[in-house]
């Protein structure tokens, strides 16, 4: 029922200010309308650099409750590489 | 702006040439190695320097953060690691993978700067192959299991082969701690802590690793482009100190870095030993690293004058005496001496060759060149001078010049061996692929040549090489039955002579069917209906354009477009080509190259104004002006006889149309071409000229009978005549005796 | 030894100037009576004509082949290239060492002409397209015509006029022949 935001398919130092910013507007809407817990979608996401995951990493130290939905086999495979693998399956498992 | 990046980006691109070279080499040489090895399995120095090789190219690559390189390149060295410590033999199913692999490295050192050059099915290939090796490498010291299937089982299933509890390394390997904090500008400088990660996954077994994301603030604060990551691994590698850090180089500025091992107090001073610059003193190499106190030392060195054993004349050795008296550990002292014994050879190897740019060495030999030419023209100057102090001191330095000049075109000179060995990977392949069994052996490798001509005679001559083993050679039932041993001699020699050198192919096959090839050559109109000439003629035959017998025209040769090509290709090297067929026992092709395309040994002639240089090692004799030999015979063509033998004859003067006035008297001077001998009439005989070649350029590149120009002593040009396509205007000159006799007037 | 005295065509009266910021430079030439122009970039020299070596069997307009301080270089005869015939010598006969072909392929041409005039400036809105009919030598080598003055130069197009290609297959056809 609630809609998730779609990851770019490209989560990377290229895109990274671009996505910052939509993220940030998504949840300024998205909070404004509820409180409920927030699906960051990761499906379409095809390529990922550092930049990318911190960004990702960043949600958590901010206000709102979130989790991540359908993460992409690249997303979690950059995850795994970098070392956020337990970070990951936390935040997909998020109620 | 960080100049520090910027500068390791150029050095990196101005350095990348010289590296794809040098790792050429280096899988050049694997190859060989590898084919070397297929005759003795055991030999250890051999598969010693097949380590080498392969850990030489994989440290480099790392250097230039070539991750892909570096980590196929890890899988190969883990298992020739394994065959150079005798737990791996190295069966003709591995060697067939090493080469696979080694093509494999090739393909991505060469491709190293373009990455679209690689394609999906390649990854797959080289995931496979990596899955292959990865095998092999686990059953080695299992001789239980050394003929297991390929089975998709990780390298971290055989840490099973430690003895020690974990967390620690298997034998032979470290474990490192490696704790990186990414310094803020690190994405803005373009580096990635996630692909640094990842290479170092290519180095060995990731044992654990944790990314700490406290630093990062929240979304709302956040900089996405400045840098908050952190990390800590532990790392299970045989890899160094220095290959570790180098996954770090190009952040190691802004980053902090920690590298940790748990080592024994040994294995940290072996560690510091090795990394010490090279120092030839055993004694200064232990106390710098500690091993053991300068004072100390200097008591031993003392000692050591009285130390000299009773029975033997000779210096007790430091070493020992280290061990014994300053309780230096063994391994310290071991890993001490072989330092010294690198650093003895490494220097020894260094020294040995400077590596030059090609066209450097060009502009050298060309200003040279020009240098005859000038030093001549003094010459001529000096002689009409009549001053005997200064034509001595011309001729004097006339002789410096060329000796000069001969060393560095001697320079240019390379050991045609080198391009030979290329082919034993070919022969290989291509006998497997056809089904038959071939002995292939290369004599005289060492023979030089001119780099340029090596490089243009490969192809021609792995032309011949494979038509040998297409259609000379037989499969081996076929030989067998015709009282042969099943494998088949195949031999690639090379032999210096007098201004040339002889490369001869020669195998032990069917040799050529004349019946076969002359049936053909009428078929196809080269040779007159039921006229049957010699049989050299009838061999040369293969060699014209759209000529093959091959009843199947398979992949490799026989469709007939290339031996003429490999014709053309010697002929404009200046070289001749020479078959002698023994049918049923074996061909063999002589090829003969002058040494170098630019200068000539040549016969300078003049007709009319004009000066001529014929090369002198075509030149058979000259009969000089004496009378007119030449005539014209029954048919109007122009002939002149030697010694009972008739000679058709080249007149320059009329087919080159030259202006001037007619002499009373010719001479002829008789060559040899690939056709047979012929006379060329000539009206001024100048004597022997080493002479610089100028080739004509584009413009003439269709014009007969002429080779290129040269620059004489007096500065005139002088054309140089082309024996071959010179001896076929003859046979021209039969067809058109009318043309000839507009002119003049024939005795 | 060589007969050759090099001049650099930068010396030439008019060279110096350049009236007009767009205007190209031009070399001018006789071949009989008549005056051509040559972009003057692609010039490298101008040489006495001297002893030159007779090439045999080339087309006519081949003259020869020089040797210009070690290198050897080929004499094209203008008049003979465009289909006259071929030029005597005179006493202000001189070679044009000239540069043609695409980059990096350049091959050095000497021409022969019967003498060489100064060096002019024509601006590029002064040219005019050859016109179809009327030319004295084929329309393909010409690259436009230019105004000097009251009258008009046949400015060449070298690239057409000096094409190795084309004069190889004639060449080619020459020998067959």
């Amino acid at each position: 029922m609630s809609q998730a935001f779609e990851l770019p398919e490209e989560m990377n130092i290229y895109s990274a200010v671009e996505t910052r910013d939509a993220l940030l507007a998504w949840i300024a809407a998205q909070t404004a309308k509820s409180d409920k817990l927030l699906d960051i979608s990761g499906a379409k996401v095809r390529e990922v650099d550092g930049s990318g995951l911190q960004l990702l990493a960043s949600l958590s130290h901010s206000d709102q409750p979130w989790r991540l939905v359908d993460p992409s086999d690249a997303l979690t495979q950059a995850c795994t590489q970098l070392g956020l693998g337990d970070w990951l399956a936390e935040q997909t498992n998020a109620a | 702006m960080h100049n520090a990046s910027d500068a390791d980006r150029d050095f990196i691109a101005a350095a990348m040439p010289a590296f794809i070279s040098e790792a050429g080499e280096q899988t050049e040489a694997i190859e060989t190695l590898l084919l070397e090895l297929e005759e003795q399995p055991d030999n250890r120095e051999l598969l010693d320097s097949l380590f080498r090789c392969a850990h030489t190219v994989k440290g480099s690559a790392g250097i230039f953060g070539l991750s892909k390189v570096v980590e196929f390149t890890h899988h190969v060295e883990t298992l020739l690691d394994k065959c150079r410590d005798g737990e791996l033999a190295l069966t003709p199913e591995i060697s067939t993978l090493l080469l696979q692999c080694n093509d494999q490295i090739k393909f991505l050192v060469d491709t190293a700067s373009d990455e679209s050059a690689d394609t999906p099915d390649l990854k797959d290939l080289r995931a496979d192959l990596v899955i292959q090796l990865q095998v092999y490498t686990e059953s080695a010291g299992k001789p239980t299991q050394a003929n297991a299937a390929p089975v998709a089982a990780p390298i971290a299933a055989a840490a099973g082969a430690a003895t020690s509890p974990a967390p620690s390394a298997a034998p032979g390997l470290t474990l490192w701690n490696i704790s990186a904090r990414f310094g803020q500008e690190t994405f803005r400088n373009g580096m990635d802590p996630l692909s640094i990660a990842k290479y170092l996954k290519g180095l060995g077994h990731i044992q654990s690793m944790t990314c700490a994301i406290d630093a990062v603030p929240a979304l709302v604060n956040l900089n996405p482009e400045t840098c908050y990551l952190s990390f800590v691994m532990e790392l299970e590698s045989a890899a160094k100190r220095e290959e570790i850090e180098g996954a770090f180089s190009f952040v190691a500025d802004d980053c902090e870095l920690d590298i940790q091992c748990p080592e024994s107090a040994e294995q940290k001073l072996v560690r510091a030993i090795e990394d010490m610059p090279a120092t030839p003193r055993l004694g200064d190499m232990l106390v710098s690293v500690g091993a053991v106190s300068q004072s100390k030392l200097t008591e031993v060195l003392s000692n050591q004058e009285q130390s000299t054993p009773a029975t033997s004349g000779q210096k007790a050795k430091i070493g020992n005496l280290l061990e014994d008296k300053a309780g230096v550990a063994p391994a310290v002292v071991e890993a001490a001496l072989n330092k010294q014994q690198k650093a003895k050879e490494s220097s020894g190897e260094e020294n040995r060759f400077i590596r030059v740019q090609a066209d450097r060495l060009d502009a050298v030999i060309n200003l040279l060149g020009e240098l005859v030419i000038a030093g001549a023209g003094a010459n001529l100057l000096a002689r009409e001078t009549r001053n005997v102090a200064l034509i001595e001191a011309n001729l004097h330095m006339n002789g410096l010049i060329e000796e000069i000049r001969n060393g560095t075109l001697g320079l240019r000179m390379v050991p045609v061996g080198e391009t030979f060995s290329r082919f034993r990977r070919v022969v290989r392949d291509t006998a497997g692929s056809l089904g038959k069994e071939v002995n292939f052996e290369i004599v005289g490798g060492e023979a030089e040549l001119d780099k340029s001509m090596v490089e243009k005679i490969a192809d021609p001559l792995m032309h011949l090489v494979r038509n040998s083993l297409d259609h000379g050679l037989e499969p081996p039932a076929e030989r067998v039955a015709a009282g042969k041993t099943p494998a088949g001699k195949l031999t690639l020699s090379a032999k210096h002579e007098t201004g040339a050198i002889l490369i001869r192919i020669e195998d032990d096959g069917r040799g050529i069917n004349r019946e076969r090839v002359l049936q053909r050559a009428w078929n196809k109109g080269l040779i007159e209906q039921g006229v049957v000439p010699s049989d050299d003629v009838i061999n040369m035959m293969i060699f014209e354009a759209g000529f093959s017998t091959a009843e199947q025209v398979t992949n490799l040769s026989g469709r007939g477009v290339g031996m003429d090509v490999v014709k053309r290709n010697i002929e404009a090297l200046r070289g001749n080509l020479k078959l002698n067929s023994r049918p049923g026992k074996g061909l063999t092709v002589d090829i003969r190259l002058p040494l170098t395309l630019a200068i000539i040994d040549g016969f300078l002639v003049g007709v009319g104004k004009a000066k001529f240089v014929l090369p002198l090692g075509s030149v058979v004799e000259v009969i000089e002006a004496g009378g007119q030999h030449v005539r014209v015979d029954k048919n109007g063509r122009h002939v002149v006889e030697l010694r009972g033998n008739v000679l058709p004859v080249v007149r320059l003067r009329s087919l080159y149309s030259v202006e001037s006035t007619l002499p009373e008297r010719t001479s002829v001077v008789v060559v040899a071409s690939s056709k047979g001998q012929y006379g060329i009439e000539v009206e001024v005989l100048m004597g022997q000229q080493q002479t610089v070649i100028k080739p004509l350029g584009r413009l003439f590149k269709t014009l007969r009978g002429i080779s290129g120009s040269s620059i004489l002593g007096s500065g005139e040009v002088a054309l140089i005549l082309d024996v071959g396509s010179l001896g076929d205007l003859v046979t021209a000159d039969l067809h058109s005796s009318s043309h000839l006799n507009r002119t003049e007037v024939t005795p | 030894m060589s007969h050759a005295m090099t001049a650099a065509a930068s010396f030439l009266p008019g060279a110096q100037r350049s009236l007009q910021e767009d205007a190209l430079q031009y070399l001018t030439f006789s071949l009989g009576d008549e005056v051509f122009a040559i972009d003057i970039r692609s010039v490298r020299e101008i040489i006495q004509h001297g002893s030159m070596t007779v090439v045999p069997l080339m087309p006519e307009f081949v003259r020869g082949i020089i040797n210009l301080r070690g290198a050897v270089v080929p004499v094209i005869d203008l008049q003979s290239r465009f289909g006259r015939p071929k030029a005597e010598f005179g006493k202000k006969t001189c070679v044009i060492i000239f540069d043609v072909g695409p980059e990096g392929d350049k091959v050095e041409l000497g021409l022969l002409v019967d003498a060489v005039s100064e060096v002019i400036d024509i601006a590029p809105s002064a040219i005019e397209p050859p016109p179809p009919f009327g030319t004295t030598i084929q329309r393909e080598f010409i690259r436009g015509l230019g105004k000097v003055g009251s009258e008009f130069i046949v400015i060449l197009e070298p690239e057409r006029a000096l094409n190795i290609d084309d004069m190889v297959a004639l060449t080619e056809q020459n020998l067959t022949a």
